[in-house]
């Protein structure tokens, strides 16, 4: 029992994680069909971002946290401004192709600036370890329950945003229908912006959220995240936000305990599910089937 | 006349294959290059396979690099595991070769019928992600075990595949692919491709065609991978991750998704162009991203962009029928 709660303690902390990177993936491609490769690599610039604020403006976490987010939600919006928008009416494939370009530019090129380069870097401790024991030996530090408080903030204020705000309504009338959107006058483009804006500022908070669980950081750590985060988006039902968190939490809670079973487990058990999930309800867990038009 | 010109690309192939020999024997080319030579006809081969279920049948595979692998690792048991190669006499060598390149396409092809078979329901970008998942999981398995290295990697697989072997076998792909393509399975997969629906109200069985197609694709890819376990001589489950699945869309739909020309022209220049820009160290990706990101948007058909080799289009077969066909189309 203890041990149980001590695993499930870990895999929401990973949950969290993953579900902050999904909603990006999920957001995106709700409103453009976009699957976002390079999505996973707005985790790694936030990681650095807060890296370098931290070392040279000796800023502590909220700070931190903060410039993490802007950076990469800015740079999201030009990438999508110049590289996907032009192609938004080209066959989706073409987007595609375009958005693994992107990735590898941008897990290629900060490795080849000096200052950031191919080497790990230690990510500095902005919170201060303290264990609390819950139930036994089962315990709880802070830089786990930061994970989690900093991710629910996040969360309520993106719910908040998206169903009870304008900017919201609109985000949800341009993923239903983007052209019944633009003919009642919202601005689909500004609206797209807005939403790579926010799935990528997303993604940065987690980046750093991950970085304090695991303090290595190098250019590629936003692939793997990126994938099993993808993973997660799919598995709750792409397009879905409540469905992204929902399969994140499983997600890092799957992996979590097996990994606690066979060390080599952990990473294939949750294509597994996700393969099994698929099958049985194609449109994951809480996604909507999508109608067939004849 | 018409029998001369079928033969012209093979016939082409063969003296390729000589002046590339000679040249290395005159000291002119590196064992180098034509090292990356061979990765470009295999990569060629699997991006033909991918060809057929994505450019023709109008799915979405992005697992092809795990079809690889299980091609690479079968191959890799029978030469290593369940014959001793290196201690075969001379003349049993090619045999039990071409035993291992038939069994990586065969357990290929076996496991492109398991996964297919059910996630073939699916559509467009959930197909994909199922092969995506797909590729991951085998990785994890070869992970698991032992007697093929494991996580450490399965070493001394002999280097058997050489450049001849690996002409031969890609002829045969192109011949196998083109012929597929325009016989009445690649013309009932074009119609899936079309529209699903209405090509299953003309009665095309549309999930055997796409199984078919599928395992057809498969089975390249692990003839492939068997090849290039013999010319690595090395495996290890990381090479064939979903980032070198990604490599083979980017080869085909860089080339051009819409002919057979563009997969092939697609995977050598891709698979040259890292290599050629070596002297740049780590720029080279730098300026691989960039360039495919600046193609999709200037030349979104791709390089090929759709348009066919000659010798790659069979020549009208000798019919009546046909003949009618084509005058009546003008």
């Amino acid at each position: 029992m203890e041990q149980f709660i001590q695993l499930l303690i870990y895999g929401v902390q990973l949950g969290v994680i993953y579900a902050l990177i999904a909603l990006g993936y999920t957001m995106v491609y709700g409103i453009i069909n976009l699957i976002n490769f390079a999505h996973g690599d707005f985790v790694m610039i936030g990681a650095f971002t807060a890296f370098f604020t931290v070392n040279l403006a000796g800023v502590g976490f909220f700070p931190a946290i903060l410039a993490a987010m802007l950076f990469p939600a800015v740079l999201s919006i030009l990438i999508e401004r110049l590289a996907y928008r032009p192609l938004r009416d080209k066959p989706r494939l073409s987007a595609l192709i375009t958005a693994i370009g992107v990735s590898i530019f941008l897990e290629n090129f900060p490795r080849m600036i000096p200052f950031i380069g191919p080497n790990f870097r230690r990510f500095p401790e902005l919170i201060p370890m303290r264990h609390f024991y819950l139930l036994g030996n089962a315990s709880i530090n802070t830089i786990q329950i930061t994970n989690i408080a900093a991710s629910s903030v996040l969360l309520v204020f993106l719910i908040f945003l998206v169903q009870c705000t304008k900017v919201g309504r609109a985000m949800r009338a341009v993923a239903y229908n983007k052209d019944a959107a633009a003919l009642m006058g919202v601005d689909v483009n500004r609206i797209i912006s807005i939403t790579f804006f926010i799935g990528a500022a997303l993604a940065g908070a987690g980046g750093v959220l991950y970085s304090l669980t695991y303090p290595m950081i190098d250019v590629l750590m936003g692939v793997w995240l990126g994938t099993k985060a993808f993973i997660a988006a799919v598995f709750g039902g792409i397009g879905s936000i409540p469905g992204a968190v929902l399969g994140g939490l499983l997600m890092g809670i799957i992996e979590v305990f097996a990994t606690a079973v066979y060390s080599e487990l952990g990473y294939g058990s949750g294509f597994v599910v996700l393969i099994l999930v698929l099958l049985f309800r194609p449109s994951g867990l809480l996604g909507k089937a999508p109608l067939d038009k004849v | 006349m018409g029998k001369i010109k079928n033969y012209a690309p093979v016939f082409g192939l063969f003296v390729f294959y000589l002046v590339c020999m000679r040249l290395r024997q005159a000291g002119y080319v590196k064992n180098y290059w034509l090292q990356v030579l061979m990765f470009s006809l295999i990569n060629g081969m699997v991006t033909l396979g991918l060809y057929l279920i994505n450019g023709i049948t109008g799915q979405f595979s992005i697992g092809q690099a795990g079809f690889v692998s299980v091609g690479a690792y079968s191959s890799g048991v029978v030469t290593t595991l369940l014959f001793n190669f290196s201690s075969l006499p001379a003349y049993g060598k090619p045999f039990v070769f071409l035993l291992a390149v038939a069994a990586g396409g065969i357990v290929s092809g076996i496991c492109g019928y398991l996964i297919g078979r059910p996630s073939l329901r699916l559509k467009g970008d959930y197909l994909a992600i199922v092969t995506l998942a797909f590729g991951e999981i085998l990785r994890a398995i070869i992970r698991c075990i032992p007697q093929v290295g494991g996580p450490r990697g399965f070493t001394s697989i002999p280097r058997y595949s050489t450049l001849g072997w690996i002409v031969v076998f890609f002829a045969l792909t192109v011949w196998l692919i083109r012929n597929y393509i325009h016989s009445s399975f690649g013309r009932a997969c074009v119609s899936i491709r079309e529209d699903e629906l209405a090509s299953e109200t003309m009665g095309i069985d549309t999930t055997r065609y796409k199984v078919q197609a599928f395992v057809v694709g498969a089975t390249v890819a692990g003839v492939a991978g068997a090849l290039l376990a013999h010319v690595l001589g090395f495996l290890h489950p990381d090479q064939f991750n979903y980032v070198r699945s990604t490599d083979f869309l980017v080869y085909l739909y860089a080339g051009g998704a819409g002919a057979m020309s563009g997969a092939i022209v697609g995977a050598f220049i891709l698979t040259i162009l890292p290599e050629a820009l070596r002297f740049l160290a780590g720029w080279r990706l730098v300026i691989y991203g960039l360039a495919l990101v600046l193609m999709m948007l200037y030349r979104p058909t791709g390089i090929c962009g759709g348009r066919e080799f000659p010798f790659l289009v069979p020549l009208p077969r000798r019919g009546a029928e046909t003949r009618a066909a084509l005058s009546e189309n003008g």
